[in-house]
């Protein structure tokens, strides 16, 4: 297959006159060199460190075995809420599961759509001049003065836990918004925040991320409970070399899953899905396939967690793997894995709730 | 760059800084046009020679070296497009897009709002074959996917572009 006459002259037309030095950028490359020496030598020396310093400290646990345990009978069943993005926008959809999606909100750019508690409603994220404001359907406006990227209901559907990032001091706080009134309370304020989730007995929320800097100039990275007046944050699960994003309780409060990546480069290529248990602080790593697995959304009945994959299991080649992701479904205890919405090139599919 | 490896096949290029000069013209524009975005496309070119250059005493051959660089810079492309697609759910890392508002020919505006409605994999292959000039077969080898699938997603894509761009049809087989 060659190239396309007219086509070749087009691209070229188009791309040839755009303006580059190659001396300049052969004389940056070279600092650019440099700097990823240094880089390489410091990350070396921080394994070389971990591996002798905390190896027996790293308690987490890859589930043996998980391939070889065939697929129970029981399939997934319910609807899960989801989000489609692409490059033109994102929109949400409802999919129940063995049919065909069904568009939520078409008229507004909307992402991770999330049922109230009895069901007669949803929450969602729309864009607002360039940031995500917070919505209740059918369009009531709860959040607009800053980049809402997570909320959950509380158990009673009367407020909504939101983390707020707020562009103009490039800092983040976690609020309660009252339903009804829009009243709202910012329960933790600063730190740097990718999820939040009210426990299933209304006691407390789960929250990802980092609080402010300590005394000691550390940075503690992790899973935080905090209770909803915003007293007793405290750390459940503390990873300094790790980025959490989006814990989500199991339905009995059990557990919460959650997507952790190891660097924040690559939060969007490389993350895997993890449970944790936040009376112990025991930790399973559900995922370990080096691509993008992210975005847990518990069933109903606790038996199954959906997530964003980008490597789904009819993933066909390469290319397509590396710009979509699907929505798959697996159990607790990492066996049964199923493809809920296959993966399509260029589609970001982000489940996000999940009812019965 | 005092880089004087000798590359070890016939006809490879003798330094790096030759490799260099002949490739990254082609590098930066390919992966400007697959990102849209003409100042990441230089951004790309930037760390795809970094990562050309650590390996270059295992280069074999002009040949692996334009095949390798070209991969790195598709893959980085995209993963900046994925990074896009992310942005709105907060997973945004510290290399986020920004569009270049110095790029306001209009020939670059049309070509890459036409590329925008060609999907990643669609747009990848029509740059790659109409722009870089590389065959289906290399196209195929440096995405990892059968040389059929790429002559698809080209048949596809040229069909997408040339409608947005109102050239005619043409036969692609």
């Amino acid at each position: 297959m060659n190239s396309d006459p007219r086509l070749h002259e087009r691209l070229r037309a188009a791309a040839d006159p755009l303006p580059f030095v190659p001396e300049r950028a052969l004389t940056s490359l070279d600092a650019s060199v440099k700097a990823r020496r240094l880089r390489r030598r410091a990350e070396t020396f921080l394994v070389v460190a971990l591996v002798a310093g905390l190896g027996g400290y790293l308690a987490v646990q890859v589930l043996p075995g998980r391939s070889d345990v065939p697929a129970t009978p029981a399939e997934p069943l319910g609807s899960i809420a989801y989000t489609q993005a692409t490059e033109s926008g994102f929109h949400i959809f409802q999919l129940p599961i063995g049919a065909e999606p069904v568009v939520l909100l078409g008229e507004v750019r909307s992402a991770i759509p999330r049922w109230s508690p009895d069901a007669t409603t949803f929450g969602y994220l729309y864009e607002v001049e360039g940031d995500m404001g917070l919505g209740v359907s059918p369009g009531d406006s709860l959040i607009e003065d800053g980049d809402v990227r997570d909320f959950s209901w509380s158990p009673g559907g009367a407020r909504i836990g939101a983390v707020v990032h707020l562009p103009d001091v490039d800092g983040d706080e976690i609020r309660v918004v009252d339903v009804a009134t829009g009243a709202s309370r910012t329960i933790v304020d600063g730190g740097s925040w990718y999820g939040v989730d009210w426990s299933p007995d209304g006691s407390r929320l789960v929250v990802a991320g980092q609080a402010d800097v300590g005394p000691d100039n550390v940075i503690d990275s992790g899973l935080y409970l905090v209770n909803p007046d915003g007293s007793s944050l405290s750390l459940l699960d503390d990873r300094p070399e790790t980025f959490d994003f989006f814990p989500r309780w199991s339905p009995d409060g059990t557990q919460i899953a959650f997507g952790r990546s190891r660097g924040y480069d690559d939060v969007d290529t490389q993350m895997d899905v993890f449970i944790v248990d936040p009376a112990t602080g025991d930790l399973t790593q559900l995922t370990d396939r080096g691509g993008f697995d992210g975005f847990p959304a518990w069933s109903p009945d606790g038996s199954w967690i959906a997530f964003a994959s980008d490597r789904g299991p009819a993933a066909a080649d390469a290319a397509d793997a590396a710009s979509g992701s699907a929505i798959v479904a697996i159990r607790p205890d990492g066996s049964g894995l199923h493809e809920l919405l296959p993966q399509i090139d260029g589609e970001f599919l982000i489940p996000s709730d999940w009812r019965s | 760059m005092e880089v004087q490896a000798e590359a070890v096949s016939e006809g490879a290029p003798t330094t790096f800084d030759d490799a260099f000069r002949a490739l990254y013209p082609k590098v930066v524009r390919t992966a400007g046009l697959i990102a849209r975005d003409p100042q990441l496309g230089a951004d790309i070119a930037q760390e795809t020679f970094a990562r050309l250059y650590e390996r270059w005493d295992r280069v074999e051959s002009a040949d692996h070296a334009r095949n390798f660089a070209f991969r790195v810079a598709v893959n980085l492309a995209r993963s900046h497009l994925r990074r896009r697609l992310a942005a709105p759910f907060g997973l945004r890392g510290p290399e986020v897009a920004v569009p270049d508002g110095t790029a306001t020919a209009d020939a670059w505006l049309t070509v890459s709002g036409a590329l925008g409605g060609l999907s990643p994999a669609q747009r990848t292959c029509v740059v790659l074959v109409d722009y870089a000039d590389l065959d289906g077969a290399t196209v195929g080898r440096t995405l990892g996917i059968a040389e059929a699938t790429v002559r698809v997603h080209v048949m596809r894509g040229r069909r997408a572009l040339r409608a947005a761009l109102a050239m005619p049809e043409e036969d692609d087989r």
